[in-house]
């Protein structure tokens, strides 16, 4: 038998003392470092761009998980059926933003969360081995070329997300993300389509599968369960 | 505080559908790739009316296999005129019959002297030319008048030229 109760909707804990607390972990519950393993398992396949990213965050009470993902992105990429082939040079993007975890009292061996982010990044970027034609006058150009464009873009995310202990401190998490671009910028003939962090501008949603390590302060729960 | 968190949880549902709902609509991309001038075709008047043509034939000069591009085309009141980009100057040939403005069956031409651009816009719609009309000219054996509405030139369907003929009355 459990020596408390929890009393969901005022999301206040009672111990068997008869003390109440408002959560079950801790206020500090240490610090997860993660990477994403999706693009470099797509590129394992064929994928001609993608990200390498990192990510850390704090977590507290176990409930906010303020988060910074930092990383990079490339491209050499010509789509079936395209004109062209889209380099974006190794770039450099920043996210950072916050977790809500929905299940903050529960004493479960992970976490399932909403977030929000903020991301911006930096891009240089060029078209290559384009061809065009003119159909009607029966002539063709190819082997064109835009040269180096640049871009600074701003966006946001939404999240709904997993993360489930594997062992110790060793976590793995799924995570869709929910994008849209709030401005960016152009200097150059080409508009960025593969925006450092965000992934492909016509594709609002994305997904991540990370492997995270959490190392966490040796605490006890608020309660003895 | 739990209430206000749940409102929450629903507002940020909400807006999560909205966004996906208002993100996946931009992919429009007109199909004709590069620029093509749109020419449109009114019958002068107070205002001008846009005429139904009953026989067109359009072509454009110095095409390599002779390629008539409307070849006696009825019902249309619009029609495009691609540049060879190639060059920076095209000529077209408008034969052009209407009930509306008369049988006569006379030539005339349009010349589009131009520069090119190669741009970037959207993926669907690849690299394509953009181009700016720098000058425009025509004749006028059986059209009345002719105007460049606007010199620049996208995938867009607006119309880039209009032509002017007179109706039979």
């Amino acid at each position: 038998m459990l020596p408390l109760t929890i009393e969901a909707k005022k999301s206040i804990i009672v111990t068997e003392q008869g003390d109440t607390v408002k959560y079950l972990h801790p206020k500090y519950n240490g610090i997860t470092i993660g990477a994403d393993l999706l693009s470099p398992i797509a590129n394992l396949v064929g994928q001609k761009y993608g990200n390498y990213e990192l990510s850390i965050d704090a977590a507290f009470y176990n409930r906010f998980f303020p988060v910074y993902e930092f990383g990079v992105s490339y491209a050499d990429y010509t789509p079936d059926g395209s004109n062209y082939t889209y380099k974006l040079y190794p770039s450099f993007y920043n996210r950072v933003g916050l977790n809500y975890n929905i299940i903050y009292n529960k004493n479960v061996p992970g976490i399932f969360y909403v977030g929000l982010r903020y991301g911006f990044s930096f891009a240089k970027y060029e078209l290559t081995n384009i061809s065009v034609s003119s159909p009607y006058w029966e002539v063709e150009q190819s082997g064109l070329s835009i040269p180096k464009s640049t871009s600074v873009a701003h966006w946001g995310e939404l999240l709904l997300g997993l993360r489930v202990k594997l062992y110790k401190g060793l976590m793995m998490g799924w995570a869709v993300r929910c994008k849209f671009v709030f401005a960016d910028s152009q200097k150059g003939d080409a508009r960025q389509w593969i925006v450092p962090g965000f992934g492909k501008r016509n594709s609002p949603l994305g997904v991540s599968f990370t492997i995270n390590y959490r190392f966490a302060p040796k605490q006890k729960l608020n309660i003895r369960l | 505080m739990v209430r206000r968190l749940r409102y929450i949880k629903r507002a940020l549902a909400i807006i999560m559908g909205a966004v996906i709902f208002s993100s996946c609509g931009d992919t429009y991309c007109d199909e004709s790739g590069s620029g093509m001038p749109l020419v449109g075709v009114y019958a002068m008047g107070v205002p001008p009316i846009e005429a139904q043509m009953d026989s067109v034939t359009v072509y454009g000069v110095g095409q390599v296999t002779d390629s008539i591009l409307y070849n006696n085309v009825s019902g249309i009141s619009s029609f495009y005129t691609p540049l060879n980009i190639m060059k920076d100057s095209v000529k077209y040939v408008i034969q052009y019959e209407s009930k509306l403005v008369g049988e006569t069956a006379k030539r005339d031409t349009l010349t589009y002297v131009y520069r090119k651009q190669l741009t970037f816009e959207k993926q669907e719609c690849g690299a394509t030319y953009a181009f700016i009309i720098d000058k425009f000219s025509y004749t006028t054996h059986s059209l009345v008048y002719a105007e460049l509405v606007t010199p620049e030139v996208d995938n867009l369907s607006s119309q880039t030229v209009k032509i002017y003929y007179a109706t039979k009355n």
